[in-house]
């Protein structure tokens, strides 16, 4: 059952910090963590030298735009210890991810990443209404990857009771669930849709004692998230993380679900522009970079995700006063320039995502005729978007046009096809045919 | 008083409408009448088939991937003489009712048309032409053509 909007903050001393304070303490922290990676990273030492970069022209988090890039390519050429910036005695944990291309990646984490990777975590379960009075059922893998230690981690430094289950095996994770009582979940968001949609099979959701759940791991949606919080009856927060930069809650939703605080002390967040690289201001949509301010094992100064996402500095009602990133919208691999202008086809998904109460398949063209780019969308209709009467089809056409000249700045041809007409591939939804010769 | 009328959405190309002609043949739908609105990019069949063959159709097309819908749309016989059409429209446009598509077909050797209006009020549309005498045909009566 869902709580009362009761704004709970594990350290409100860090969280709650006020503006000026913490950025005096970022600019420490930076100095210092520059120092450390040039000192003690070969390959970081190098990229500076080559940019004629030192670590004391970094004195203040503005200075942060002359500091060169890192990468995940940088992680695997690297790999597994080429950039610990910590003697190896003091590394005490590993974790890492398999990657999509074949060789893994890996951290190494000090006893102090661990512990304020935990503290992150804490936060982010804390903000989720979590506390000694939980327990809390951890169903993300344990392993390597960063989510089932994680969560577990975290759950265990707020005091709760934790039930480390791990993924898998749905049956045994509900009879665990409505024995024991679990009041707060931590998996990815898909899982969690397919527990409540299994337990609700079930008949059992009477049984269920959740309250509300960190879910990551993973990009979902706005719709995601109101189906999972029906289907459970719960708050279903977002939970922000990357192994990179330390794990699961580097940013974290609270009942507010408005956007993830960033856990500001220890990581700086920007946004870029993934062509150009510079800054862009909070509220434009750009790819998220992010430097650790506290990590002594691998630290990374701006780390390239390669995530789409905007940041906001506006308050939020929870009290915290950290900056908030939105929800992940796309990848840089995804994007498209089209006339100048930085297109992502999740842009082009939020124009079609409530028409007539149905998100379509779509398909994005590219062209250059006549010099100029031209870009087409074709829209699968759907039962729910066919009318019998011409003038109701082309009214929904120039509707979505305006739409994607609103969003995203520029005028597309909109095209609706009949429903399974565009090609459909296996895994990741290819989403965009690209016809101009640009290399 | 209604009849049942598909539609389904069809791409302006060569081919997709004998594709769904073939698809209906095939599963020994008979199409009563066909009338086909186009644009440049796309276009809509809208049909008449047996009130019987309105949801078993339905599910075929919806199977076969197509966009289709059912409407009820307004059938009444006309004389087919001279201002046989003009006089059903007149009625309509005293009752303030407009029209936003037609198409008519002759089914019989009687001699009467038979037209189907898609009407912006049907209701108010059915019983101005009734009150002026006008038959408007049940989809009984189509089912037994």
């Amino acid at each position: 059952m869902k709580q009362p909007k009761v704004h709970k903050i594990y350290n409100p001393e860090a969280e709650c910090m006020d503006r000026e304070t913490r950025r005096s303490l970022q600019n420490k922290r930076l100095q210092e963590t520059v120092k450390l990676e040039y000192e003690r990273v070969p390959l970081y030492r190098a990229r500076m030298d080559a940019r004629g970069v030192k670590p004391e022209d970094i004195k203040t988090v503005d200075d942060l735009y002359k500091l060169p890039f890192m990468e995940k390519t940088d992680l695997r050429d690297e790999f597994p210890f080429g950039l610990l910036a910590a003697p190896k005695r003091d590394i005490i944990r590993i974790q890492g991810s398999s990657g999509t291309t074949g060789k893994p990646i890996v951290s190494g984490y000090t006893q102090n990443d661990v512990d304020v990777w935990t503290e992150m975590v804490a936060r982010a379960i804390t903000a989720a209404g979590g506390g000694p009075d939980d327990i809390v059922q951890v169903c993300y893998g344990y392993g390597l990857f960063t989510g089932g230690l994680g969560a577990h981690q975290g759950a265990d430094r707020v005091g709760a009771m934790v039930v480390p289950m791990s993924s898998g095996n749905t049956q045994r994770q509900i009879m665990m669930m409505t024995e024991l009582g679990s009041t707060m979940l931590c998996c990815t968001p898909s899982y969690a849709t397919y527990l409540g949609e299994t337990v609700n099979d079930m008949g059992l959701k009477d049984k269920l004692k959740l309250k509300s759940g960190c879910f990551g791991a993973e990009p979902w949606t706005e719709e995601m998230r109101q189906k999972l919080e029906s289907l459970l009856d719960i708050d279903a927060c977002d939970i922000y993380g990357l192994t990179e930069i330390g794990g699961p809650g580097v940013a974290f939703e609270c009942l507010e679900k408005h956007g993830m605080h960033v856990n500001e002390d220890h990581v700086l967040a920007e946004i870029i522009d993934p062509v150009t690289e510079k800054p862009l201001p909070y509220g434009t949509p750009g790819e998220l970079v992010f430097t650790t301010l506290t990590k002594t094992g691998m630290p990374m100064l701006r780390y390239r995700t390669h995530d789409i996402c905007t940041l906001t500095d506006e308050p939020c009602a929870c009290g915290r006063t950290t900056i908030r990133m939105s929800r992940i919208t796309g990848r840089t691999d995804d994007m498209l320039i089209i006339r100048g202008v930085n297109v992502f086809p999740s842009q082009i998904e939020a124009c079609l995502v409530d028409l007539e109460g149905v998100a379509p398949f779509y398909m994005l063209i590219v062209d250059r005729i006549n010099s100029t780019d031209k870009l087409e969308v074709q829209v699968e209709m759907t039962e729910e978007m066919f009318s019998d009467k011409i003038g109701e089809i082309e009214a929904l056409r120039s509707k979505i046009a305006d739409r994607i000249k609103s969003v995203v700045g520029i005028s597309a041809k909109v095209q609706l096809v009949p429903p399974k007409s565009l090609p459909r591939s296996e895994g990741k939804a290819k989403r965009i045919i690209d016809n101009r010769n640009l290399h | 008083m209604y009849i049942s009328q598909i539609s389904v959405y069809l791409e302006n190309e060569k081919g997709s409408l004998s594709r769904l002609t073939s698809l209906l043949g095939s599963h020994q739908m008979d199409i009563l009448a066909m009338t086909i609105a186009d644009t440049a990019a796309f276009g809509i069949a809208r049909f008449i088939i047996r009130e019987e063959s309105i949801d078993p159709c339905l599910a075929i097309l919806q199977q076969a991937g197509y966009s289709a819908r059912k409407n009820k749309v307004t059938c009444v016989r006309v004389e087919n003489e001279p201002g046989g059409l003009n006089r059903v429209l007149e009625i309509l446009d005293r009752a303030g009712v407009s029209i936003e598509y037609l198409y008519s077909f002759n089914y019989t050797s009687a001699g009467n048309a038979l037209l189907i209006l898609r009407l912006s009020d049907r209701e108010a549309g059915v019983a101005a032409l009734q009150k002026a005498k006008v038959t408007v045909v049940s989809k009984e009566e189509i089912g037994a053509l």
